[in-house]
């Protein structure tokens, strides 16, 4: 847990411009919304691989499904604008953290793993919704992304809701 | 296209013959009733149709949907983005519905005589 907390604290420093001289670029948050729904899908297939719960398992395949969808549709747009994101701090910090984040997880079973997943669901979101809402949109310039950012920004929060949910049906606490 | 069918009223009405039947069926001929599915809602949250109407349902979210019937009379599968699912409704009913990714997205169809 320690080790989420100052994972995301860092990543919400930088997704804020607290540790940057300068803002990101549109390449480069392109590279870090892509990059955070894969890590997102990754987390959901090692849910899928341990969990036995059916909540945590049918939100596993839901971010699954969603955030590939969302990507797909990213995908699209970089092939239809023909450029090429460009790979930057928060990314590697976003990757390196949820390396740090698996290899805590993998060594967990059972009801120890779902509040695992579930709360580290619940602050990823939080953090990157944060972000996408606060920083990406705000300082893209290139409309058709800024309305993908946008529209993604919808299915994240849906998510959110979905993961605090998970959360207090799991019982972590108790 | 979906069909869901009420085998009751069938077997009722066989029994009368085509000269009854078709005045009824030209009175009310079958309509097609769109529903978007845009930011995780459904854009018509309690629809009422008639029996033989179709209703479609156009999901323009990124993330998939389905319209599933809670007690599992009825389901259009998976809609991807830009694209529809509908079902044809030859049964009444009272149904409560929602989208089996995302359960807080629910409506309400009944389909009336």
């Amino acid at each position: 847990m320690k080790t989420t907390i100052l994972t995301l604290a860092m990543l919400a420093a930088i997704g804020s411009g607290a540790a940057r001289a300068e803002p990101m670029n549109d390449l480069q948050i392109a590279h870090t919304a892509y990059t955070a729904g894969q890590l997102d899908i990754r987390y959901a297939h090692l849910a899928l691989a341990v969990s036995e719960n059916t909540a945590v398992r049918d939100f596993a395949q839901t971010m699954i499904r969603d955030h590939t969808a969302v990507n797909d549709s990213a995908v699209a747009l970089i092939q239809k604008l023909d450029v090429t994101p460009e790979d930057n701090a928060l990314s590697q910090a976003l990757v390196e953290g949820a390396a740090q984040k698996r290899a805590e997880m993998m060594a967990l079973t059972g009801k120890a793993f779902d509040c695992a997943y579930a709360t580290n669901e619940l602050g990823y979101h939080q953090v990157v919704n944060k972000t996408v809402a606060e920083d990406f949109i705000p300082n893209v310039t290139v409309e058709p992304l800024k309305e993908l950012l946008t529209d993604a920004l919808v299915t994240f929060k849906v998510h959110e809701g979905h993961a605090e949910h998970m959360v207090a049906g799991l019982s972590c606490d108790a | 296209m979906r069909r869901v069918k009420q085998l009751h009223r069938r077997s009722f009405c066989g029994g009368l013959g085509v000269v009854l039947t078709a005045p009824a069926l030209a009175a009310s001929d079958p309509r097609r009733h769109l529903i978007n599915i845009s930011r995780f809602r459904y854009s018509v949250s309690d629809l009422t149709v008639r029996i033989g109407d179709i209703v479609v349902w156009h999901n323009l979210d990124s993330a998939p949907h389905t319209a599933t019937e809670k007690a599992g009379a009825w389901d259009t599968g998976q809609i991807d983005r830009d694209q529809r699912g509908e079902i044809e409704f030859t049964a009444l009913g009272h149904y409560q519905y929602y989208c089996a990714f995302h359960p807080n997205m629910t409506a309400r169809l009944i389909v009336a005589e």
